[in-house]
């Protein structure tokens, strides 16, 4: 369970967050939507507690974002499309028991847990290569390994269709429908509106760092076409009103 | 906090030596840069500089033979006085290294003047771009020096035409001062002393703080380039370990550095360079692996600091490098202070105290006491960097600075 309440972030003049508040259910994908600079990753990066908020607090798991940023950390996996955030030069499996480790785990956990893991994802024979080595899509099978090395509650996704083919895409998107399976609260950020309406339960639009709007997916197929939505979205995502 | 620094730092060594060929450059390079340098001085040195004070000569040529200092240099075993038409051309070609101009009026000058003024009737001619012809014209003003000696006390003798004073001039000067020496002063093994004495401070602090600068750079920003920072903040991880961790790797290159600069002096001395080792106790040793681990320590915390406050590799490095290089200018001024003359105040100056308590190591005069000093320092220095580090690290503005 995610609690975001009144959260706002300022960078020199620039406020990049501007009471933002919204909650996310536990087995429930929330979308964000917006374009380059709304504000979607700095949100992501405030709850991951590598940033601090300027106003506002946000519970991830019952645990306070700002009380207790140990906990939280212990709770939330994170994963980026672009940046794989693995070492080149440690093996598949040396990086995941890395951090399992710098996740407070005991060395003979994480080898099991390393274990089940690439047996999950499908790279038990690749997991004494150097990830520097492996192909691009094997090395987003470890990442996503990575991010859920210390089993957390929840997931955050920035951007993870960037400058991915159709195929690793793929793989990130299934692995997002079985941790919404396994009941984990989940957002993923994107500036896609197809990958955002495809796999979110619900969308929150942002534009320059303030929510423009909030709604149910499945809600807006039923009263709207593919392309209204679309429609609407494009408005949305550019600062306009939500007009069909 | 400890335990996870140490796993930090058993990874972060694991990726540099995988990193083989970076890991076998940093390693060969300080190896061998220092007795490349060593080898080419050496090289140029040995044609000139001879092996002991018997063996001393100056190639040289006069304007006349008829004056006294022609006839006292002619009878000195170091003087090969040639005959040359064309002094220019001789000199060009290397066949003598200094010419000698003689004032005719030199000789009655010199015995019926009160202020006899030597300058003022010999001058000479020498390649001011060849070394062998500066070293000669140099090793003149000593025959200068025995020759006016020799006047005083010809007029002290009272002696007062010409060909009496060729005859009192008539004395192997070089030979008596090679007798008086003796055989076991070695000019080469003298300079071997010299040149370690100098060049230890200066390459140890190049060579601790080059090798730790690659590293601090690929640790520190290098995390930001990869995209594996954000992964490794968003762990459980406490930051001050993953600093602790990061700032033991770049200690532990930086220490292999110097020591390879070291140990590249030391095989250098002993099988290349006039073949007489410079020899360092165990003790001596053991302050001098001290030295370099806190030497290390201070530029890792440092370029560390530097590492993660910059926003890209090239621009921790266009901070590192020049630092690094100012580093080594305090080792300078230490090259005419000798050990007594260390005190308190100098250990207290960056970097020159490192090459103050070098000296004492070198020199067999280790000070203990002054060695916990200057140790003591480093790693406040040290200590203060990581300060300001750990304190960089969780800077939002710091870690995401674009």
């Amino acid at each position: 369970m995610i609690k975001i309440k009144n959260i706002s972030k300022r960078f020199g003049k620039t406020l990049a967050l501007d009471n933002v508040s919204f909650e996310v259910g536990d087995g429930e994908i929330v979308g964000l939507l917006g374009e380059n600079g709304a504000g979607k990753s700095t949100l992501l990066r405030i709850l991951s507690t590598m940033l601090i908020p300027l106003e506002g607090n946000a519970e991830i798991d019952g645990f306070d974002l700002l009380k207790n940023p140990d906990e939280v950390r212990k709770n939330i996996g994170i994963l980026f499309g672009s940046e794989v955030g693995l070492y080149e030069r440690l093996t598949a499996r040396e990086n995941l028991e890395y951090f399992a480790k710098l996740n407070g785990m005991s060395p003979k956990r994480a080898a099991e847990r390393t274990d089940e893991l690439a047996e999950r994802f499908s790279f038990s024979q690749y997991q004494n290569k150097q990830v520097g080595t492996l192909s691009k899509g094997m090395k987003q099978k470890v990442a996503i390994a990575r991010s859920i090395i210390h089993d957390p509650s929840v997931m955050l996704f920035d951007e993870p269709d960037s400058g991915l083919d159709f195929k690793a895409a793929k793989t990130i998107f299934d692995f997002m429908e079985t941790c919404k399976a396994e009941g984990k609260s989940i957002i993923f950020s994107s500036h896609s509106m197809e990958n955002i309406k495809n796999y979110s339960d619900r969308m929150v639009v942002i534009h320059k760092g303030k929510i423009v709007k909030t709604f149910v997916v499945d809600e807006y197929r039923q009263k709207y076409s593919e392309r209204e939505i679309n429609d609407i979205l494009f408005n949305l995502v550019c600062g306009g009103e939500e007009d069909v | 906090m400890f335990k996870q620094a140490v796993m930090v730092f058993f990874k972060e060594m694991k990726c540099i030596v995988r990193d083989t060929r970076t890991f076998i450059f940093g390693l060969l390079l300080p190896l061998l840069l220092v007795p490349s340098i060593l080898f080419a001085v050496n090289f140029s040195l040995s044609s000139f500089i001879p092996s002991s004070p018997a063996s001393m000569s100056v190639k040289m040529a006069f304007s006349d033979k008829n004056n006294a200092f022609y006839k006292f240099c002619s009878v000195q075993s170091g003087a090969v006085i040639s005959d040359v038409k064309d002094a220019k051309k001789a000199l060009n070609s290397g066949e003598i290294e200094v010419y000698v101009s003689v004032d005719p009026a030199m000789d009655s000058s010199a015995l019926s003047s009160e202020n006899f003024n030597f300058d003022d009737f010999v001058k000479y001619e020498y390649d001011e771009t060849a070394m062998s012809s500066t070293t000669a014209k140099s090793l003149m003003s000593k025959y200068e020096t025995n020759f006016e000696g020799l006047i005083a006390g010809a007029k002290n003798e009272n002696i007062a035409d010409t060909d009496a004073l060729y005859e009192y001039l008539n004395v192997d000067l070089d030979s008596q001062i090679a007798d008086e020496i003796g055989d076991d002063f070695d000019i080469g093994a003298n300079i071997n002393l010299i040149c370690f004495v100098l060049l230890v401070p200066s390459m140890l602090v190049l060579h601790c703080g080059n090798a730790s600068m690659g590293t601090a750079s690929e640790l520190g920003v290098g995390e930001k380039e990869r995209g594996t920072l954000e992964s490794l903040l968003s762990t459980g991880a406490n930051r001050v370990s993953l600093v602790l961790g990061k700032l033991f790797a770049t200690t532990a290159m930086g220490a292999m550095g110097g020591f390879c600069a070291v140990i590249g002096l030391l095989a250098y001395m002993k099988f290349m360079f006039w073949g007489r080792p410079s020899q360092i106790n165990l003790y001596e040793g053991a302050c001098l692996v001290l030295i370099t681990l806190c030497v290390s320590l201070f530029f890792a915390a440092v370029n560390l600091a530097i590492s993660v406050y910059s926003k890209s590799y090239k621009e921790a490095q266009t901070y590192s490098v020049p630092l690094v290089l100012f580093c080594m200018a305090p080792t300078f001024f230490t090259y005419g202070l000798s050990p007594v003359d260390i005190d308190f105040a100098k250990l207290c100056i960056p970097i020159y105290n490192v090459a103050c308590v070098l000296k004492e190591i070198i020199s067999k005069s280790v000070n203990i006491l002054h060695v916990g000093v200057v140790a003591g320092w480093l790693i406040i220095y040290a200590l203060i960097a990581v300060a300001i580090m750990v304190k960089l690290f969780k800077k939002e503005d710091v870690i995401f600075r674009i």
